[in-house]
């Protein structure tokens, strides 16, 4: 697994140290957590690349081996102590880039990790969301943002804000619906909010919403954007691409490699603001008391490849530093999309 | 569509050409050649609009034409040329083309950047627009019948020399009809005249064309399936642009549509393989399959069974679904066991009825009555062990641990009483009367009260570990989980308290919760008589889902295999989905089912208030057999020793085989 990190990251000379330093300034940026409200590229100062100084994939494939790269890249960061075991946890860290070629960022992200402490503190609360909107020359960016908002505010009202009510009883409030049917509905207002906005318009988003609230996760779906579970050393996709291509990969008539370069790649069946009905995946499952979850948009995973993200996640490094490297990743391979990448610790 | 950048839809696409197009109609009125005059906007295509017009050469008569024009917007010269190359090739194959279904081709010219093509025009109404008005489904015959025709004119483009000519692009809106109900096909635009192995672009319309033609690959079979697709739609009223592409096979047409035959539906299922050479090969080979059907009588599915079983090679659709079954809905009773069919192996009589559900320990069955009895008695032949008495009736069921036997009975106390003797170990007397059945672990005894509390006491000795207040009687059953015990109150609570007595969280139903909960998954699973089944998440109490039913439940839910059965007084037994609370199918019976099902290999019992035992199998809800007690069936079957056990409100205990 580490080799294949390495086969993606290295390249000879200049290019990897400057990869290098670009993520080592990046580690210790906490300030970022919130920073990307809207959604638009976050790329620092003296990180700018352009897609002439980036190797190609081919060139990646065919470097030398120079292995001790990542290890450098790992030891330079020192772990930090893992904070009280009993006390559960939720951690999360976010990076949402434009990519090294289109002109926008149409992706959007929105991540909300709630903590109560205190005498009776509540149970580890998250949300986190994925858009990546699409119809190029018109508002891609305008539908992802849109929608990873709305829904955002529908599931919040909807889940946390009873929450922190103070009732009578002193007791936490519980949603008035079951969480399927918010996810449902919240998917379907942003759906609707798309469609009046400018019916005109071609313009759709993905969504992806991971809900984690006590020990179980709640998830809403549409698109190609994913959410991966990483658990006990194995990585789970939770989500189904709503695409042409992962169908026909479905029905045994596309393989894995050739829907990797099929020029219809992008073409989704399904999507956030493309028609009055729309039919929403949802899903939810029970956590293990400890793992990691990654939500992202194929900017990263059609050029990152799963067994990397996960040598990556599984990394003992700072929440941050792995964001980070990932979009690193997404942009040495090309980064010819927007490249979102939503990382997410727990332990419940 | 190659060499998309940016994530798109399909009718994105279409939408960016389509107002391309709108870009300069022509107006009413104006003059094409000094010849065709146009008279309005019949549809704007991909590439062009087509209109209506008068042909002005028959000054006399009104001589109406279709005229199809294509705007050439390609900037590069080069790419000019070669659409204008296609528009005359599309001329010249239609020119060439003479069969009934295809309209003729009068004239084809070019003005400017625009190319015209004259055509017949057709009246009547396309089959999309016929969907449309219709509410109800098209019948088997009508639907059968414009498939023979349909397969007549892409049998006779599939044989055009020198090449064949693929239309690639089948679907409802390019079927006419005409005033005498013949097909016509209309918009020959991607028609292609296929040259083998050659490919092409990726066009047709998304959820009609075959999965062969993302690869740009288009040749007979590729219509085959286009027209499968079509009949598909025609049949169910699914369109199949809203769904996931290629999920025709999770989409059985007899499902939606029960008059259509197997046969019928076997053929269409074959025309949607998706390997191409699983398919009938062409539209004759698709056509004579069909012929063979309008021979077959049109009676009950099961009838044409070995028939269709020709038509359909191994492999092409899921084993879960067997091609020739029809869907899940209740076999006729005629098929069925009934009474006289299947016999108690032996049966037992109390002295009042039993709601009270048996359980079996030791070889023994134990169930208690209304004339205040707890029964003992041999599961193998019925035969009476012992019986032990309390001072009001039975309603709640016993359970049995370290040989022990424990019972509630509507006299407030709950008995401990030893198993082989039926001699009484103690007894502890609640606040209220017990409706709910004791459930035992950990060394402790748990049940509800009226009282409105849940008690926790010790298995051996009686005493009271600890109560927990639910500020309403509790009538349903504990369930004990590995650190939490989960119940119901007539308030409408499910609580969730640890094995120390805390409550943990609890939830809020409309009504009542009677029902025992059920867990799986880190999920409780319970129903309410505010009809509804809930999926509750056992570390939060939130709800995940709820499935409404017409009636109030109290019946609780059992799980098997990501299954979940529960009855419901809207006199169904439902099979839900776990996860997703998805119905996969019910069972209607003529009373309600308040009892708790049991699962079994394969079939699921139950009993209900029409006085039926019902034997139901767990795939599709098809009635295995029945027998009809001489009361209601209130209480829930429990099997054991491939035995199943249940009582009735006519005194009567059964025991039937598995």
């Amino acid at each position: 697994m580490r080799q294949l990190v390495n086969k993606l990251l290295n390249k000879s000379g200049d290019a990897a140290k400057e990869v290098a330093l670009a993520t080592e300034n990046n580690v210790p940026k906490p300030d970022d957590a919130n920073k990307e409200e809207d959604g638009r590229d976050v790329t620092q100062e003296g990180e700018t690349v352009t897609a002439d100084s980036l190797p190609t994939t081919e060139e990646l494939q065919k470097a030398p081996d120079t292995a001790v790269l990542l290890e450098t890249l790992i030891s330079r960061s020192i772990p930090k102590p893992e904070p009280d075991p009993t006390e559960p946890y939720l951690r999360s860290a976010q990076r949402c880039h434009i990519g090294a070629v289109r002109g926008r960022n149409e992706d959007s992200c929105l991540t909300f990790t709630a903590y109560t402490g205190g005498q009776e503190p509540l149970l580890p609360f998250g949300l986190y969301i994925v858009a990546d909107g699409m119809g190029g020359h018109h508002a891609g960016h305008q539908a992802s943002r849109m929608a990873s908002r709305i829904v955002g505010e529908r599931i919040l009202t909807e889940t946390y804000l009873p929450l922190i009510q103070q009732t009578r009883n002193g007791q936490a409030a519980a949603p008035s619906q079951p969480i399927q049917e918010v996810l449902v509905d919240a998917v379907a207002a942003a759906n609707m909010a798309l469609r009046n906005h400018e019916p005109d318009k071609d313009s759709g988003t993905t969504l992806t919403a991971v809900l984690i609230f006590g020990r179980r996760l709640y998830l809403a779906h549409v698109g190609d954007s994913r959410a991966y579970l990483l658990v006990d050393n194995t990585l789970h996709l939770l989500t189904t691409d709503h695409s042409y291509v992962r169908r026909l990969q479905d029905v045994g008539q596309l393989t894995v490699e050739e829907a990797a370069i099929h020029p219809n790649r992008n073409v989704l069946y399904r999507a956030v603001g493309q028609g009055e009905e729309l039919e929403i995946d949802t899903f939810s499952r029970a956590l293990p008391a400890q793992g990691k979850l990654l939500l992202c948009s194929d900017g990263l995973w059609g050029l990152v490849p799963d067994e990397v993200m996960q040598a990556i996640m599984e990394d003992a490094r700072p929440l941050q530093a792995k964001a980070d490297q990932l979009i690193d990743l997404g942009l040495q391979a090309g980064g010819h999309d927007n490249i979102t990448a939503v990382l997410v610790e727990f332990s419940l | 569509m190659g060499g998309l950048t940016t994530r798109q839809l399909p009718s994105k696409t279409d939408r960016a050409k389509s107002k391309a197009a709108q870009r300069g109609l022509l107006k009413a009125g104006e003059m094409l050649q000094a010849r065709y005059r146009i008279i309005g906007v019949l549809g704007i295509g991909g590439f062009g609009s087509v209109y209506q017009a008068r042909d002005m050469r028959f000054a006399n008569v009104t001589r109406l034409c279709a005229v199809k024009e294509m705007v050439n917007m390609a900037p590069d010269p080069q790419m000019r040329d070669l659409a204008q190359r296609s528009f005359e090739r599309e001329a010249s194959i239609l020119a060439t083309l003479d069969h009934s279904a295809i309209p003729e081709v009068s004239d084809f010219f070019t003005e400017g950047a625009r190319s015209y093509l004259v055509m017949e025009f057709i009246r009547g109404k396309d089959l999309e627009a016929l969907l449309g008005e219709q509410t109800d489904h098209f019948g088997q015959e009508k639907v059968l019948d414009w498939a023979l025709q349909l397969c007549d004119v892409l049998d006779y483009l599939h044989s055009h020399k020198p090449q064949p000519v693929i239309f690639r692009d089948l679907k409802p809106s390019n079927i006419m009809l005409d005033p005498h109900g013949r097909v016509r096909l209309i918009d020959f635009g991607i028609a292609k005249s296929f040259q083998s192995g050659e490919k092409g672009t990726m066009i047709g319309t998304e959820g009609y064309s075959p999965p062969e033609q993302y690869r740009g690959e288009a040749g007979p079979a590729g219509d085959v399936y286009a027209l499968g697709a079509t009949l598909h739609h025609l049949l169910t009223r699914q369109d199949p642009r809203m769904e996931p592409p290629f999920s025709f096979s999770e989409r059985p047409i007899t499902a939606v549509n029960p008059q259509v035959t197997a046969a019928f539906e076997a053929i269409i299922m074959r025309c949607l393989a998706y390997s191409a050479s699983d398919r009938f090969p062409d539209a004759a080979a698709l056509g004579r399959a069909l012929k063979i059907i309008t021979k077959m009588p049109t009676g009950p599915v099961r009838e044409v069974l070995p028939a269709a079983e020709s038509f359909v090679p191994s492999g092409q659709r899921p084993p879960s679904v067997p091609l020739t079954q029809p869907p899940p809905v209740a076999a006729p009773v005629a098929h069925v066991q009934e009474s006289d069919g299947i016999k108690p192996l032996w049966q037992f009589k109390c002295e009042d009825e039993i709601r009270s559900t048996a359980t079996v320990a030791n070889g023994m069955v134990l169930v208690g009555a209304y004339d205040n009895n707890l029964y003992a008695v041999s599961s193998e032949l019925g035969a009476f062990a012992w019986k032990f008495p309390t001072e009001d009736s039975i309603a709640a069921s016993p359970c049995v641990y370290n040989d022990n036997v424990y019972i509630g009975s509507a006299d407030k106390q709950l008995y401990s009483v030893r198993l082989g003797l039926g001699r009484l170990n103690w007894k502890y007397a609640a606040g209220g009367p017990i409706y709910s059945s004791p459930r035992a672990g950990f060394d402790h005894v748990f049940f509800g009260s009226d009282d409105g509390y849940l008690y926790a006491v010790n298995a051996t000795t009686g005493r009271l570990a600890w109560r927990a207040q639910a500020h309403s009687p509790v009538r349903s059953t504990p369930t004990i989980g590995s650190d939490h015990i989960y119940f119901g109150s007539e308030g409408g609570y499910v609580f969730a308290v640890s094995l120390a007595g805390q409550t943990k969280w609890q939830f809020q139903a409309k009504r009542a919760v009677s029902s025992t909960p059920a867990l799986a998954e880190d999920m409780v699973f319970v129903g309410s008589l505010d009809t509804m089944v809930y999926a509750l998440d056992s570390s939060s109490g939130w709800a995940i889902w709820r499935f409404r039913t017409q009636r109030p439940v109290v019946s609780s839910p059992v799980i098997d295999d990501g299954v979940l059965y529960i009855g419901s007084a809207d006199g169904n037994l439902y099979a839900l989905d776990l996860f997703s609370g998805r119905k996969l199918w019910s069972f209607e019976t003529d009373g309600q089912i308040p009892g708790t099902p049991a699962v079994w290999q394969n079939a699921v019992y139950f009993g209900a208030t029409d006085g039926y035992i019902y034997s139901v199998s767990t795939k599709r809800g098809q009635l295995r057999w029945r027998y009809k007690t001489g009361g209601q069936v209130i209480a829930s079957p429990t099997i054991a020793d491939n035995m199943v056990f249940v009582g009735a409100t006519d005194h009567y205990l059964y025991a039937f085989a598995t």
